[in-house]
C-alpha cells in the first residue's frame, strides 16, 4: 500500500515538472543603479522564454519576405546598433529615416525609438515588425509562419503554455531577450566598483564629461530619457520632424531622444539621421558651439563651451571606457536558432 | 439530479446570450451596419465600411465593438441592480500604457496605434456623398493625454434585456468629409469628433 501510494505522489510530482517546467530568473540590477521600469511580472524572465526570444530577434520570419531579422539592423558586435549604414534598410532594399539605434539597458527606458512612441518594450516590436520600410510584414503573417513551424510551436508551449501563439506571446517573447541586454561592465563601471583606476587622460576626460555633458546624458545610464536638440540642424532629405510626429505640439519639433553613450564606441554611425560616422567628428561637433545650428536645447545654449584639441581627445578618451567588450562579445547574446 | 445538470448545460449558452447587453448603433432610428448607405436629412448619404470603438463596462472589462464582428456587438455580463450603469468609451491613460497586449488589447486588432503613443479608441471609415460627389474619409481617432483624452465616462439608463443603444446622428452629420477627410493623429479634431461619438450614447 505505501509503495503503491509513493509511486503515486512520485507520478503526481512528476506530472507537475512536466505541466510547468520553467525557472524563474531574477533580473540582475547592477549596484547603484535606479530601479527597473519594465514590468517583470507580467513577462517573468525564465531562460526558456530568453532563448525563445533570442531565436526570435535573429530568425528573418518576423519580415514579410523571410529577409530580414531584428539582428539585420540591430548587430551585437556593434552594441546591437547598425554599422555602416545612416539609416537602416528594410525589405526590398528600401531605407528607412532613422539610425537603427543601440539595443541596451532596455528595463530602465520609460519609452522607446528616437521620437518615444512606443511606450512598453513589449508593444516597441509590432513597429519594426509591420513598419513597410523594416520588415513589412504583418502580425497575422507571422502568426501563422510560426504556428506552421512545429520547433517554434513547442518553445511556445514550453513558455507559455500554449501552442497557439498569440501577439502578446510572441512580444513577450523578444522583451525576454532584449530586456537582458544590460550592459554594466566598461571599465568605468569596474573604476565605480574601485576594481580599475583610469588614467590621467580619462581621469581629465571625465571631469570634462561631468562638467559639460552629463546633464542630458546622466550616469549611470548615460541618458536622461529627455527628447532634446543638440544643433546639429535639419536634415532637409528626411524630413522628420522627431518627438513632434507624437506629441503633435510645435515645441517638441526636431527634438529626438537622449541616446545612451554606453558602448558608443562601437555604435556608429550617430545622431538619429547616422550623420556622423566617427566618435571623433560626433565630439568635434559639440567642441564648436559657433557651428551650431537651429535648434538647439537650452541645456545646450546655455553651455557653449569650446573645447580645444586635447580636451577632445581626453573627452573621446573616456567615452571609449564605456565600452563594454563583455556585453558585446557575450556568447549567450550571440546568435542562436531553436529551428532544427 | 441530472435532470437539473442537463437542463443547466442545455441553457447555459442561452443565459449568456439573454443576459448580456447588445450595442446598437443607429442613425435617425434606422439600425446602422457595414457596406450600406444611409440617406441623411441634409441630403448627404454615408456609407461606413469600418466601425469599430472600445468600450470599458463594469468590472474594468474592456471590449472592442466592431460593426464587422456581429459576436462583439454582445457585451459580457454585468449587473444592472439599480438599472444604471457607468461606462467609460475609450481606454483611460492607465489603460493606454499598461503594456498589456492580449485580449482587446491585441495589436492584431489594428488599434494599437503603430506609429503614435497608444492605442486608437475609435476607427470609421467609409464615402460621404454630397451633393452628388463623393468623399471618402478616415478617422483614427485617439489620444490620451490632458486636454485631448479621447475617453468618456458616461451614466446610462439600462435594464436587463434592453439594448444599449448609440446615435449616430450627430457624429455622422459632423464628419469634416471635405475640409478634414483624414484624422491620424491626436489632438483637439480627434478629440471633437470623439465626443460628438460619445455625445451618442444615452
Amino acid at each position: 500500500m505505501k509503495t503503491a501510494l509513493l509511486i503515486v505522489l512520485s507520478l503526481g510530482l512528476c506530472a507537475l515538472a512536466l505541466v510547468d517546467p520553467k525557472e524563474e530568473v531574477d533580473f540582475f540590477v547592477p549596484q547603484g543603479w535606479p530601479k527597473p521600469r519594465y514590468n517583470f511580472e507580467n513577462n517573468p524572465l525564465s531562460p526558456e522564454g530568453f532563448e525563445l526570444g533570442r531565436s526570435l530577434f535573429y530568425d528573418p520570419i518576423l519580415s514579410k519576405d523571410s529577409t530580414v531579422s531584428c539582428a539585420s539592423c540591430h548587430l551585437q558586435y556593434t552594441a546591437f546598433a547598425h554599422v555602416d549604414h545612416p539609416t537602416s534598410h528594410g525589405v526590398d532594399s528600401r531605407v528607412g529615416k532613422r539610425n537603427a539605434p543601440g539595443l541596451m539597458n532596455l528595463a530602465w527606458a520609460p519609452y522607446f525609438h528616437w521620437d518615444g512612441g512606443a511606450l512598453s518594450l513589449n508593444g516597441q516590436a509590432v513597429n519594426p515588425i509591420t513598419h513597410p520600410d523594416e520588415m513589412g510584414s504583418d502580425l497575422a503573417t507571422v502568426l501563422s509562419k510560426l504556428k506552421r513551424q512545429k520547433d517554434y510551436a513547442s518553445a511556445f508551449k514550453r513558455v507559455f503554455g500554449t501552442g497557439d501563439i498569440k501577439t502578446h506571446h510572441v512580444l513577450k517573447a523578444l522583451a525576454q531577450f532584449t530586456v537582458s541586454l544590460v550592459s554594466y561592465n566598461s571599465k568605468y563601471d569596474q573604476m565605480k566598483r574601485k576594481e580599475v583606476q583610469f588614467s590621467e587622460q580619462e581621469k581629465k576626460g571625465y571631469a570634462l564629461f561631468q562638467q559639460h555633458c552629463n546633464q542630458c546624458h546622466r550616469e549611470p545610464l548615460f541618458t536622461n530619457f529627455e527628447f532634446k536638440a543638440n544643433g546639429i540642424g535639419l536634415n532637409l532629405a528626411l524630413v522628420d520632424s522627431g518627438r513632434a510626429n507624437i506629441t503633435g505640439k510645435d515645441k517638441d519639433a526636431f527634438l529626438f531622444r537622449v541616446p545612451t553613450l554606453r558602448n558608443v564606441e562601437y555604435s556608429f554611425p550617430y545622431m538619429h539621421d547616422g550623420r556622423f560616422n566617427k566618435l571623433k567628428e560626433v565630439v568635434g561637433h559639440y567642441a564648436q558651439p559657433a557651428d551650431w545650428n537651429f535648434p538647439i536645447s537650452s541645456e545646450l545654449q546655455k553651455k557653449k563651451y569650446s573645447m580645444n584639441s586635447a580636451q577632445q581627445k581626453d573627452l573621446l578618451a573616456f567615452l571609449k571606457t564605456l565600452t563594454d567588450r563583455g556585453f558585446l562579445f557575450n556568447p549567450n547574446f550571440s546568435y542562436f536558432s531553436l529551428v532544427k | 439530479m441530472f435532470n437539473f445538470r442537463f437542463l443547466t448545460i442545455l441553457l447555459l449558452p442561452f443565459f449568456f446570450v439573454f443576459g448580456q447587453i447588445k450595442v446598437e448603433l443607429r442613425s435617425h432610428g434606422v439600425p446602422v451596419t457595414l457596406n450600406q448607405w444611409y440617406a441623411q436629412p441634409n441630403g448627404d448619404s454615408i456609407y461606413l465600411n469600418e466601425f469599430k470603438f472600445y468600450l470599458a463596462v463594469p468590472s474594468d472589462s474592456l471590449v472592442l465593438v466592431d460593426l464587422a464582428e456581429q459576436a462583439s456587438l454582445h457585451l459580457p455580463y454585468f449587473s444592472l441592480d439599480d438599472e444604471t450603469v457607468l461606462l467609460r468609451i475609450g481606454m483611460d491613460s492607465v489603460m493606454n500604457t499598461c503594456g498589456r497586449l492580449d485580449g482587446p488589447y491585441d495589436p492584431l486588432l489594428g488599434m494599437y496605434w503603430a506609429w503614435n503613443t497608444g492605442y486608437t479608441q475609435l476607427k470609421c471609415k467609409g464615402i460621404a456623398c454630397r451633393a452628388g460627389k463623393q468623399y471618402p474619409f478616415e478617422y483614427h481617432l485617439g489620444g490620451y493625454r490632458s486636454p485631448h483624452a479621447t475617453n468618456v465616462q458616461k451614466w446610462v439608463r439600462l435594464k436587463e434585456g434592453q439594448s444599449l443603444f448609440i446615435h449616430l446622428e450627430r457624429f455622422l452629420s459632423n464628419l469634416p468629409v471635405q475640409t478634414q477627410p483624414k484624422i491620424m493623429l491626436p489632438g483637439p479634431m480627434a478629440h471633437q469628433l470623439f465626443l460628438k461619438f460619445t455625445e451618442g450614447m444615452q
